[in-house]
């Protein structure tokens, strides 16, 4: 492939494949029936560190920048990636108070993360997800305190998550208005309602969390008031980047699926790889698993780089999760009759990868973005 | 109490399939260097014997320096608290076929052995010689195809060993001892990216075969030079098709692919 590893990426991605084969590959299929992992799923990936690997060393993390924990997150989404992201969800939460500048909170969060519990950030309401400006949760100034009232929607983690980054309204501002505070889930008032019972990414667990006059500490705010729009788009512009890479993870495996299976299944006495047809499709999957790769690849650099990603993010997620939906049909249309079938692994795949159409902002709203900051660009020449 | 597992680096099977340069070792890849498999089932015994009864457990590697020092820190990243590297370099001859390599391995200077461990057999050749000759160059017990360790409250041990139709198990007092454990007997730990990065960083002790201590070189290759490795190829893999389904007697079918199974004793 053209992205080439450095030596330590290698290994750490060769550590993550031995953890897929041994911890993931024999369960994967009863977890994806049932629909959620059952409880001790996560002790060993917790172990390994994987929910701390982008986390900077000063807040207990394994301090990898984000290129090359995006690698390994590509690795463990070919296994499975509602696995991956329960773990992605976690420490783009914390980064997103990190990215505040509240280095006492960001500390206070991640002791609570690090010993192996979940975190989840949660914006989206049943009649806010794109239009975040709608969010109609509260949160009202009570001495020092804060009272938060409202239900949040499609939330990753919800259920599992012992600490919560959740957007509420503190004025009627539009997004001005919004506020960012951390939750701990252990507070009065926090239940949690319907688990989503999801066509794809069936490991992950979305539920939707209420907040019945729960009471938080004043220093919970992450910020300052009006800030919480802030906080959700930074958290945004890192978890695209992150389901980009889980999308090509998943491409990557069916990629590989497809062509293993090419080249063992014969028709008219000879493989199918052989007919041009076939070679086709193949071809065009390689060609998006690469550009795709190419393109996440990118945009982790110039988040290591302190660079905005607004846009580039946006093009990336648009692009790979677009793609990601021809490649995983291409690869049940190459399995025929059993690429449906629940015996083969590619039906989930494709199950599994159109979502990322629609989370993290649907693509819609990307090329809105996109559209947005080329005519910005455009105004300054 | 203090353990000593012995690792050896041996081509990832997954790569050695498609590069016979690899698999002869005319080749080195460090990303294709893992610990032996089984090895891994007696570092993680000797990581429970530490955890059970507090100690140190120190991992002796003898191979070239590249293949010793991958597999050193990849067992460090596991929780072995420290490497020896013995390096073959100057003395190419040295196979895992030769008892001499026990007698060499033995000579690694570690104080005050209580168990010295290994895998059950080497991943590449199938080879299950350290054991044995390392007990007979330290003049220990040795107890060979280790199925299960419980660790007793006194600080022994009690050993199982199975083979198909017999089971011998046993308590074991003596000091040192040289145990030999099989795939079956535990689940290897995965590493933790903070311990794999510490062990990047970690100091290994280096000693070539002519340094170590007390080592009677003209003997080791005396011994060493009895055998030599003439070739190594590739088994030739016989596949023969057989088309067993007749579709005008679909009846009989699955009987007839059971007994042809059975035949050839797949089944």
């Amino acid at each position: 492939m053209a992205l080439q590893y450095t030596e330590d990426q290698q290994e750490f991605i060769n550590m993550v494949k031995e953890f897929g084969e041994t911890e993931l590959k024999p369960h994967v299929k009863d977890w994806d029936e049932a629909g959620r992992c059952p409880e001790g799923a996560f002790d060993k990936a917790f172990d390994m560190g994987l929910h701390m690997l982008e986390v900077p060393e000063e807040y207990g993390g394994i301090g990898l920048n984000f290129e090359t924990t995006a690698m390994i997150f590509e690795e463990l989404a070919k296994y499975d990636a509602g696995y991956a992201i329960t773990l992605v969800s976690s420490f783009v939460a914390l980064r997103s108070v990190i990215l505040r500048g509240d280095k006492k909170l960001a500390k206070y969060f991640a002791d609570i993360i690090a010993p192996g519990k979940f975190a989840a950030f949660s914006l989206s309401e049943s009649n806010a997800g794109s239009d975040a400006g709608a969010v109609a949760a509260t949160a009202t100034k009570d001495g020092n305190e804060y009272v938060l009232n409202g239900e949040k929607t499609f939330v990753t983690n919800g259920n599992l998550a012992s600490i919560y980054v959740a957007i509420f309204r503190t004025s009627d501002d539009g997004n001005k208005g919004l506020s960012a505070f951390l939750v701990e889930r252990t507070r009065d008032g926090i239940t949690v309602g319907h688990h989503e019972d999801k066509m794809g990414l069936r490991l992950s667990d979305t539920s939707t969390v209420n907040f019945d006059n729960v009471r938080i500490p004043a220093d919970n705010l992450i910020g300052n008031e009006g800030d919480g729009f802030k906080v959700a788009l930074n958290s945004l512009n890192i978890s695209r980047a992150f389901v980009a890479t889980l999308a090509v993870g998943i491409m990557q495996r069916a990629l590989d699926e497809s062509v293993k299976y090419a080249k063992m299944r014969k028709q008219f006495g000879r493989p199918i790889i052989k007919f041009q047809s076939v070679q086709n499709m193949l071809a065009d999957m390689a060609t998006d698993v690469e550009a795709s790769r190419l393109m996440v690849n990118n945009t982790m650099k110039m988040m290591d780089n302190d660079l905005s990603v607004r846009k580039e993010g946006a093009m990336t997620k648009t692009f790979v999760s677009d793609v990601a939906q021809d490649v995983t049909s291409n690869a049940v249309q190459i399995f025929g009759g059993y690429g449906v079938s629940k015996e083969y692994p590619v039906e989930k795949l494709m199950r599994d990868v159109k979502v990322f159409q629609i989370f993290e902002g649907t693509n819609e709203i990307q090329r809105m973005t996109i559209a947005t900051e080329l005519n910005k660009e455009y105004e300054e020449d | 109490m203090n353990i000593v597992v012995y690792i050896k680096a041996v081509v990832d099977p997954d790569k050695a399939k498609n590069d016979l340069d690899l698999a002869k070792g005319t080749k080195e890849d460090k990303l294709a260097l893992i610990i032996n498999p089984y090895d891994k089932q007696a570092i993680e015994a000797a990581l429970q014997l530490k955890e059970k009864y507090t100690g140190k457990v120190t991992a002796v590697s003898l191979g070239s320096d590249l293949a010793t020092d991958k597999i050193l820190r990849d067992a460090l990243s596991l929780g072995v608290d420290e490497g020896i590297q013995i390096s073959n370099d100057d003395f190419e001859s040295l196979s895992s076929y030769s008892p001499a390599l026990g007698t060499v391995l033995a000579k690694a200077p570690v104080d005050d052995v209580d168990y010295y461990i290994t895998g059950r057999e080497a991943g590449d050749d199938n080879q299950s010689i350290t054991g044995a000759s390392i007990a007979a160059a330290l003049d220990v017990d040795f107890v060979d195809n280790v199925d299960e360790v419980e660790y007793n409250d006194d600080e022994t041990l009690t050993l199982t060993s199975r083979w198909d139709k017999s089971e011998l198990k046993g308590t074991y007092k003596q000091k040192p001892l040289v145990l030999s454990i099989k795939d079956t007997a535990n689940t290897p730990r995965l590493p933790s990216f903070k311990a794999k990065m510490q062990a990047k960083k970690a100091t290994l002790k280096h000693f070539k075969v002519s340094d170590l201590p007390d080592i009677d070189v003209a003997r080791i290759k005396a011994i060493a030079d009895r055998a030599t490795t003439i070739n190594l190829a590739k088994p030739e893999v016989a596949s023969k098709e057989t088309v067993l389904f007749n579709l005008n007697d679909d009846e009989n079918a699955v009987s007839e692919l059971v007994a042809d199974l059975k035949k050839h004793s797949i089944l």
